[in-house]
């Protein structure tokens, strides 16, 4: 006889848990256990507030009997922590349902992580902790990059096209004067890699201001979870920052390329008979400094909403939204 | 056939190829009237519903309709938007039965516009009057775009220089010069950031050390890279989503439509740019001071003008022009999607 398996996710999860086809598990827990198992999706938001994950665990529940499931295996994209410790999940003996906690996987081939937990909540020879908890030092570090992973900070660049085209626009203006050129060619390295941090550092500072992407203290969320939260923001933008900061260097490179004629540019910092790829490369990375500096400081991505949807918090809001809304449609019927 | 009065009825779809027919009306039955020596009453009729008709054999039927009633000799359907039959780009079709015809404008814009639709009616009602056998010049002249499908019927031929030819035709029915009227402020903006480059002695250099070869070059440059920008930055680019080949096919029209429209508008944006730069330079900056600040002889060429006002505009393009990003992004997709598009998202949802 099959198994039946319902797997319950968040909604913005669903969309990544397709790419992890159900076959592909079917076939995975076949050839490791030699079990027939049938794999059914639900979305369900109720799974994505986890600071009342006594409520998640009823709502399980009582889908597993509405949907006669044998297993439910659930994924949460939110953090779970307990004295200290990061937890990677909690099983519910009684009903064989657990709630694997994602972010408590890493960055690092959560896929095959997921697989292995499915695989051990259907083995009944296993012995299955109530509560799993991450090693200590280790797992925080897992938890960390593991939010930031569930983030895809590279997926919101598109988000920030106006920044760099305004960075683009400043930069190519700047190196068509002089004064730049020279200031390029005085700078050593280290003042190079010292200009670039502070201007990266600039811009994630201006976006979670212009967005009120930081977490106060509330009444909300606590303050184990706001901290990370808060860490997982910063590095999520400043990944992005980072990623904005590569692309406009790209683009000026053709636009310096195109305006800055190495003779003349040799004529005016009086650098002849020096290197001149080292002097352009120069250039390109002052003027990216000074572009998002000077230009992209001060302006907002397109789409507000999405870079709101990279804090825990706003998707967290969000879900209880829904959750709301589903139960006052519940009530009017 | 008698001597009498004919009424010639026009049917178009609501959009921009109503000007050129509207404003056209009397020419139209001159020409008619001078060929045909009898008097010809030229009606036109604005009609939205037929936009909807996806299928060709119900398009007639309307036509007729429209015909019926109102009492018409010769019907002619005249649209800025592209008929398709299944897989096929019809660009024109006449039943002589019915002496009903449809032309689809795109496939055959050319400069002297209104001459070119006048034929195409009078060479239409002399092959529904006559019963010779002969093709219609006109249509001969396209045959390098369009084929024969069945009797009376001609579709775009599937060829790389057919697709240009239509989407050119879109493009300029697409009025690109409307595009440019809704980027006033981004010129004001170009304009007003390279004036003050303008002012100082870096851009003189440049302008002085680049060759001409050199400045067309970033003037391509500007050019291509400002419409790439502005398809990228709003979205425009219409993308797969259908594996079908007829989809494809239209996709492919559609995005080199809204790139052309674009393209065009953008050269048309750098012109003005360059113009405007050509009488700053002029009027700003004094000839002896400038030859002498560079350390240039007094008999210099005074192409330098041209040549900082060049550099400017395409300077000013790439950092006035992409860095405003065109904050008009509604009123340009309105424009750009005037036909095109809106016609394609609601057949493809249909299918």
């Amino acid at each position: 006889m099959t198994t039946k398996v319902g797997i319950v996710t968040p909604p913005d999860l669903s969309d990544r848990l397709k790419k992890h086809n159900k076959e592909s598990l079917e076939k995975y827990i076949k050839n490791k256990l030699g079990k027939d198992i049938e794999v059914h999706l639900k979305i369900d938001p109720i799974i994505g507030s986890s600071e009342d994950l006594k409520r998640a665990f009823d709502v399980l529940v009582s889908i597993k009997e509405k949907e006669s499931w044998d297993y439910v295996f659930s994924l949460s994209d939110l953090p779970q922590i307990e004295n200290g410790r990061s937890i990677i999940y909690e099983y519910l003996n009684k009903h064989n349902i657990m709630l694997l906690f994602l972010p408590s996987l890493g960055a690092i081939n959560i896929r095959k992580k997921i697989r292995h937990y499915l695989y051990t909540l259907l083995d009944d020879e296993q012995d299955k902790e109530k509560i799993l908890y991450a090693k200590s030092k280790l797992g925080y570090i897992d938890l960390l990059f593991g939010m930031v992973m569930q983030n895809a900070p590279w997926k919101g660049l598109t988000n920030f096209k106006t920044i760099i085209s305004v960075a683009f626009a400043t930069g190519t203006y700047i190196s068509i004067f002089s004064m730049p050129w020279e200031l390029s060619v005085v700078y050593n390295p280290w003042r190079l890699i010292l200009f670039m941090g502070l201007s990266i550092l600039g811009m994630v500072t201006w976006l979670i201001y212009a967005h009120k992407l930081w977490e106060k203290k509330s009444l909300y969320t606590e303050n184990k979870y706001r901290k990370i939260y808060n860490f997982t923001t910063i590095s999520t933008v400043a990944i992005l920052t980072l990623l904005t900061y590569v692309v406009v260097a790209i683009l000026l490179i053709i636009s310096i390329l195109l305006f800055v004629p190495l003779s003349l540019f040799d004529v005016m910092t009086s650098e002849e008979n020096s290197n001149n790829i080292i002097n352009y490369a120069n250039l390109i990375w002052f003027t990216t400094s000074l572009a998002l500096l000077a230009g992209a400081l001060g302006s907002t991505v397109q789409d507000e909403k999405r870079i709101k949807f990279i804090t825990y918090s706003y998707r967290q809001q969000y879900r209880y939204r829904m959750i709301k809304e589903n139960e006052e449609e519940k009530d009017d019927k | 056939m008698t001597n009498s009065e004919k009424n010639v009825g026009i049917v178009i779809t609501p959009n921009f190829s109503d000007r050129y027919i509207f404003k056209n009306k009397d020419y139209f039955r001159k020409t008619l009237e001078k060929h045909f020596k009898k008097s010809m009453n030229v009606k036109i009729k604005i009609n939205q519903s037929l936009k909807e008709c996806s299928r060709i054999d119900e398009l007639f039927q309307e036509l007729k309709e429209i015909k019926e009633s109102n009492n018409w000799d010769y019907t002619f359907f005249i649209t800025d938007l592209l008929i398709r039959d299944e897989e096929e780009i019809v660009t024109i079709e006449y039943r002589k039965k019915e002496n009903i015809a449809l032309i689809s404008l795109p496939m055959f814009i050319k400069l002297n516009f209104k001459n070119e639709i006048a034929e195409f009616i009078k060479q239409i009602i002399h092959y529904f009057e006559n019963d010779s056998k002969d093709s219609i010049e006109k249509i001969n002249e396209m045959s390098k775009y369009i084929k024969k499908d069945r009797e009376d019927r001609f579709l775009l031929k599937a060829n790389f220089p057919s697709h240009i030819k239509l989407a050119f035709g879109m493009a300029i029915l697409n009025h690109p010069l409307a595009v440019l009227g809704s980027l006033a402020g981004i010129i004001a903006i170009a304009f007003s950031t390279g004036s003050f480059g303008l002012v100082f002695s870096t851009m003189w250099n440049l302008a002085l050390n680049f060759s001409p070869t050199r400045l067309s070059f970033t003037s391509i440059i500007a050019v291509i890279g400002l419409t790439i920008w502005i398809i990228i930055l709003h979205n425009l680019w219409e993308p797969k989503r259908d594996k079908k080949k007829d989809k494809h096919r239209l996709r492919l029209i559609y995005n080199s439509v809204t790139a052309l429209t674009l393209f065009i508008a953008m050269t048309i944006f750098y012109l003005v740019l360059f113009s405007l730069f050509f009488i700053a330079t002029i009027s700003l900056l004094p000839k002896d001071f400038l030859f002498d600040q560079l350390d240039l002889p007094a008999n210099h060429s005074r192409f330098l003008y041209v040549k900082i006002a060049w550099f400017a505009a395409s300077i000013s393009t790439f950092a006035g022009a992409i860095g405003a990003g065109f904050e008009s992004h509604k009123e340009l997709k309105k424009i750009l999607f005037q036909y095109p598009y809106k016609e394609g998202s609601k057949k493809s949802t249909k299918g």
